[in-house]
């Protein structure tokens, strides 16, 4: 029978020797992003071994979803990633869309597409903040949040939420786009552009933030495709891969836009490319803006949605590749849901990536990994 | 410009005559050369999808790993699914990816069906160690054992919980905790 605390750390990392000395980092930690303990191993300064554990924000999402309808897992499927609550959602619902065979409008699938990137900006403007604070960069912090409330009050104008939405249907979204979106969501977005100016001036070429992050945490592109590495992690490690342009789903195919690579799989890598997906996806916005047609916002879907079969649908989420597992035996609650997350997968990352560095370097690689303990533990 | 995925699988299928997209063709034709026995079929959701014996597993995630022409290197998900009497469903979903992302069509979904009362398969963390942390969730949660794992125990619950939840006869043993409201000192009420 296992201890019920592992306080020594002896049963996951072994008996520290003696030169070692054993740290808990978390789970309530300001650098850990979440209820995330990490145990250290260190000698000194340095990093002799490092293991994630996890299970301190379970809240048995996946049992759960087994005893609701599946409109009824949606808000629930928000609360998983909750910094990027509509590409959880959108997974879900791309699952039992594809399950039941449902078509969605066109115009729906632009208005996921715009809700969706811009989720993924309001995302990245919350890990740019608190990255810089974690490095010690504590004004970031207050400008990326300054941009983010203009975010915020547009979703909440449009959703009545400002971060946990519950804005997607099976079908659709729950209600058309407000009259002056298009125009909110166009300032909004040149104001950003100019901010993003700024803030590379600000941040990206400080001597002192380059330092703290070049060369730090290299992930080989190899080792990113092992490890199950997506998103951001993977991309700045050198390997093209992105869900949108792998296996697009809605209206990706549509749009001009790039995909960010980096060259080192350093922590500055990641940096890069999450800086620079923020100019995509604006991109996106805009031409998904011009492009919008007019008609439905939701499709013809059943009264009573009764789920046959198995389907396995990814989103790109800010975060990497989500995935949502639906298993359906002819009623209308789901047998099996699962949900993939790919900060759970890059949590394996810590002990390759931050063995042989400092507790500092390990506070940077935690986050240039961008992790939402929600997501994980789910 | 590409299609969107799901709308891979063609029209107009008939039972029994499977008629595959034609860029997973090719992996379709390396499956039934090797392995004439399995029958892949495409999945309402564009993947292709095949069950495989565990005793073959080992050998066959090899297989699909290091031959010419499938090369899955990227295992995107380790899943189970309790279907009560006809036992656990063991679901390996994996795409090919290589340094320049540029075979991401081939995508394949492994299912392993596993007895309720020995609920165990070898584990292919020597193939992708990614599967490490999804194999020990499933193990956490609905109970199968992993044979080969080099750390198998629990990941999201506390090390000395009794039981897997996940699974369809799961019964919450814990003690109920007595309830008690207290008023607070000075209430208006």
């Amino acid at each position: 029978m296992a201890k019920t605390s592992d306080v020594l750390g002896e049963q996951q990392l072994g008996v520290p020797a003696e030169q070692e000395l054993f740290i808990n980092m978390g789970p309530q930690h300001p650098s850990t992003h979440g209820v995330l303990r990490v145990l250290l191993k260190v000698d000194g300064e340095v990093v002799t071994d490092a293991k994630a554990d996890i299970g301190y924000l379970h809240r048995c999402f996946e049992k759960i979803a087994e005893r609701r309808t599946v409109t009824q897992v949606i808000p629930y499927t928000d609360r998983t990633d909750y910094l990027a609550a509509i590409t959880s959602e959108w997974a879900f619902v791309m699952a039992a869309e594809r399950l039941m065979d449902v078509e969605v409008p066109e115009r729906a699938e632009y208005i996921r597409v715009i809700v969706g990137e811009l989720q993924r900006i309001a995302s990245h403007l919350i890990w740019f903040g608190t990255f810089a604070l974690d490095l010690g960069a504590t004004t970031v912090f207050l400008y990326a949040f300054r941009e983010r409330e203009k975010l915020l009050d547009i979703f909440q104008k449009l959703t009545g939420a400002r971060m946990l939405y519950n804005y997607l249907r099976i079908g659709g979204a729950r209600n058309d786009l407000y009259d002056g979106f298009a125009d909110d969501v166009r300032r909004f977005l040149d104001d950003l552009e100019d901010r993003l100016h700024e803030y590379h001036t600000l941040f990206t070429g400080n001597r002192i933030f380059e330092s703290r992050v070049k060369g730090i945490g290299v992930l080989s592109a190899e080792d990113a495709i092992k490890y199950g590495a997506s998103g951001p992690v993977i991309r700045g490690s050198g390997v093209p891969y992105d869900v949108r342009k792998a296996h697009p789903y809605s209206v990706y195919h549509r749009f001009d836009f790039g995909i960010p690579i980096g060259k080192d799989g350093d922590v500055y890598s990641r940096y890069l490319v999450r800086m620079q997906e923020f100019y995509e996806s604006i991109g996106i916005v805009r031409q998904a803006l011009d492009q919008i047609p007019a008609g439905d916002f939701i499709g013809k879907v059943p009264r009573r949605m009764r789920l046959e079969g198995d389907a396995y649908a990814r989103v790109e989420s800010p975060r990497g590749e989500v995935g949502v597992y639906i298993v359906g035996r002819g009623e209308e609650n789901a047998w099996r849901v699962h949900y993939r997350s790919p900060c759970f997968t890059h949590l394996q990352l810590l002990g390759p990536l931050g063995v042989g560095g400092l507790v500092a370097d390990m506070v940077a690689v935690i986050g240039s990994i961008d992790i939402v303990m929600g997501e994980v533990d789910r | 410009m590409a299609e969107r995925e799901d709308k891979a699988r063609p029209e107009g299928e008939t039972a029994g005559a499977q008629t595959f997209p034609e860029e997973i063709q090719p992996v379709v034709d390396l499956l039934n050369k090797h392995y004439p026995d399995l029958s892949p079929a495409m999945r309402a959701d564009g993947w292709l999808e095949v069950v495989v014996d565990r005793q073959q597993s080992p050998e066959f995630f090899r297989f699909l790993r290091d031959t010419r022409g499938l090369e899955f290197d990227y295992l995107s998900d380790v899943t189970a699914v309790d279907y009560e009497d006809k036992g656990f469903q063991v679901v390996y979903h994996l795409i090919s990816i290589g340094l320049r992302a540029d075979r991401t069509h081939r995508r394949l979904c492994v299912k392993i069906n596993v007895p309720r009362d020995d609920a165990r398969t070898p584990s292919v963390v020597d193939i992708w160690p990614t599967a490490n942390f999804h194999e020990r969730e499933v193990y956490d949660l609905m109970g199968v054992v992993f044979e080969g794992h080099p750390d198998l125990r629990r990941i999201l619950l506390r090390e000395d919980w009794v039981g897997h939840p996940l699974r369809k006869d799961y019964v919450d043993r814990r003690p109920p905790r007595p309830r008690v409201v207290e008023k607070a000192p000075g209430s208006w009420r």
